[in-house]
């Protein structure tokens, strides 16, 4: 197995991606996929990397944490387990939107009920905005209900666990947004 | 991955704006259960009915709660029964409407429709027994609908049948005064009627149909009246032709809901998947009116002057933004502009600035036609037949569908008000002009010739 996993992140600024693939570049390694996300000022990014000639870990780690630990960011590289892609069990993609005023403890409360009907959150987003001077926050879940699962069964434990936190919850099927926004 | 945008607007037209898919209505032809006897016949049909709808409701309810979009209305359209019964008398067709009331009873749906013949060039004895039968078959039923056509572009308008129908709608509205004559809000009057329209009271499966079929009535008035004073709140100087596009854009969201849905109500239960209808067809509650896009357009209220032309618009908008969602949009597609359906409407002819003469106009560049008007209980048949006759008219001249659900309340007078109740609404009754003097034209019977089609207006 010669892939490897590496993760950056740290306060954003331009050049970042230029000089993390210019030195995996110079190490012989190959780009397979990569994310990158910047919330508010904070930049994190996961790269999956082909290391063909087998260039040990540490010494790209520390090439890369040498020429990004002066911009305020740090690399963690670590060896990738599985070889192949694990095989999907049979689900529907479903989309749970909560909103409503923003208090400790809910993420972690809605999180919780979807992971006890065995739904994998495939993309979260959060979003606060300000409603009548009060912190609102949107809640955004992708998740891939397993296909024993029934939705009511889903939009019954989300409407419980957001009633105890005041927020608005919608279940819906992935497929409807798609085709309202997409030709 | 979907982005934010996405889902917000999405949800924000859902919750907001009353985006539904207003009706589901399965398509069934009963041309096979035809029979010369009558109680073989409606076992026949009930049979038929209930076996193919018998998962409707409920396999409706479960798509629209997958999606999270609401299907209000689940309906049954059936083949025109004057074609379907045409053996037997109207005694035999008000049975046959009974055991359509039974059969939309036993498997939950609201309306069952098909209770029609289609008369246009002429009426044979199925045809004549049918519409016989109509006022006791709307008035010991309810849930049956009826819609006779009598007029298309290439056959003329059937001045016979006009006149009969004018003496129905009497008869119907009499047969059921205790109910503000609620039979006549089930009856409809049509020119160019098409074969798959899902909303209520026209819709009936045509004989050039398949066996059953799904065809989905959406609708959306709040969600285009909602896009519109967003795009005016952004941009408070746009003009109309920006205001067309917004509509045509939202058009095409509401299209591919339906669409979405009843392919997949139709791949459940297993029968072909006929049309979206896209039309804009109001509710009688606030925020899903009709009525109130022409406000949003800048029009002190629907009907006055300027109405006709922001109808056009309407119109055109939304059948262009539903024929790039979906390749087999049908029906009427439009906007529907029935009076006692629409707060807004019946608001405007209750305020004196909508009249029955502006809605014809109106009804020259609408979806359907004459909709739900609430008529003096003193209309004589002949003017109501005359109304038919020149509603039939803009029909049949410029090749669109009309129609004609006209409710003489018996009893009441202009400004009275009419309470239906449900979907159907309330109203104001509108004042008729020149009652009674228009029998030596219809009473002359005959038929209207189908007009020449190359020099057009």
């Amino acid at each position: 197995m010669n892939k490897f996993v590496l993760s950056v992140i740290g306060k954003d600024k331009p050049g970042i991606l230029a000089k993390i693939s210019t030195i995996l570049f110079a190490h012989g390694c190959n780009i397979e996929d990569v994310s990158q996300t910047i919330l508010q000022t904070e930049f994190a990014s996961i790269f999956i990397v082909l290391n063909p000639e087998g260039h040990p870990l540490d010494t790209i780690g520390a090439a890369l944490n040498e020429a990004l630990g002066g911009m305020g960011l740090s690399a963690h590289l670590s060896p990738m387990t599985s070889a192949a892609a694990p095989v999907p069990a049979q689900s529907q993609p479903f989309v749970i939107t909560t909103r409503g005023v923003d208090k400790p403890g809910t993420i972690s409360a809605v999180t919780t009920a979807i992971a006890s009907l065995a739904c994998n959150v495939v993309n979260f987003r959060a979003i606060i905005t300000q409603e009548d001077g009060v912190d609102e926050m949107i809640m955004i879940f992708e998740v891939d209900m397993p296909m024993g699962v029934d939705h009511r069964q889903l939009r019954q434990v989300m409407q419980q666990v957001c009633a105890g936190f005041g927020l608005d919850v919608s279940v819906q099927h992935r497929e409807i947004f798609e085709t309202i926004h997409r030709v | 991955m979907l982005n934010d945008r996405e889902v917000l607007s999405t949800l924000s037209m859902i919750k907001n704006e009353n985006l539904d898919v207003r009706t589901v209505t399965l398509g069934i032809s009963l041309l096979e259960c035809a029979s010369h006897d009558l109680p073989r016949f409606t076992d026949a049909i009930y049979k038929r009915i209930t076996t193919l709808a018998k998962d409707l409701v409920a396999v409706c309810d479960e798509v629209g709660d997958r999606y999270g979009i609401p299907v209000v209305n689940k309906r049954i359209s059936v083949s025109p029964i004057a074609v379907a019964a045409a053996p037997f008398d109207s005694r035999g067709m008000v049975e046959v409407a009974k055991t359509l009331d039974q059969a939309a009873r036993d498997v939950k749906v609201d309306f069952i429709g098909g209770f029609g013949a289609l008369v246009e060039k002429g009426m044979a004895k199925g045809d004549l027994a049918l519409i016989e039968a109509i006022p006791e078959a709307l008035d010991v039923t309810e849930r049956m609908c009826s819609s006779v056509n009598v007029a298309s572009t290439r056959a003329g308008i059937n001045m016979d049948a006009v006149g009969l129908m004018g003496r129905t709608i009497k008869a119907t509205a009499e047969r059921t005064k205790d109910r503000d004559g609620l039979g006549c809000a089930k009856l409809v009057v049509f020119a160019n009627i098409p074969e798959d329209v899902p909303f209520m009271a026209g819709a009936y499966l045509g004989v050039g149909e398949a066996g059953s079929v799904i065809n989905v009535g959406v609708s959306g008035p709040g969600v285009v009246r909602k896009a519109i004073d967003r795009a005016l709140q952004d941009n408070p100087g746009a003009h109309l032709g920006e205001l067309a596009d917004v509509i045509k854009r939202t058009a095409y969201k509401v299209t591919r809901v339906g669409e979405i849905i009843g392919r997949e109500v139709a791949r459940i239960l297993a029968v072909e998947f006929g049309i979206v209808d896209l039309s804009l067809a109001p509710t009688p509650n606030v925020g899903d009116s009709v009525g109130e896009i022409f406000q949003s357009l800048g029009l002190g209220a629907i009907g006055v002057p300027g109405s006709t032309a922001a109808l056009a618009m309407l119109n055109d908008a939304v059948k262009k933004g539903g024929a790039f969602a979906s390749s087999r949009v049908g029906g009427l597609s439009g906007a529907f502009i029935p009076v006692s359906e629409d707060l807004n409407i019946a608001a405007a002819a209750a305020g004196g600035q909508l009249c029955l003469e502006k809605l014809e106009a109106m009804t020259a560049v609408c979806s359907v036609g004459l909709d739900m008007v609430a008529l003096p209980g003193d209309t004589t048949a002949e003017t109501i037949s005359g109304i038919i006759a020149d509603e039939m008219a803009i029909g049949m001249i410029n090749k669109k569908t009309t129609a004609a659900r006209l409710i003489p309340v018996p009893g009441k007078k202009a400004g009275d008000k009419v309470h239906f109740g449900g979907l159907l609404g309330e109203a104001e009754i509108m004042p008729v002009r020149s009652n009674a003097v228009s029998g030596g034209f219809v009473s002359r019977g005959g038929a209207i010739p189908a007009p020449l089609q190359a020099l057009i207006n």
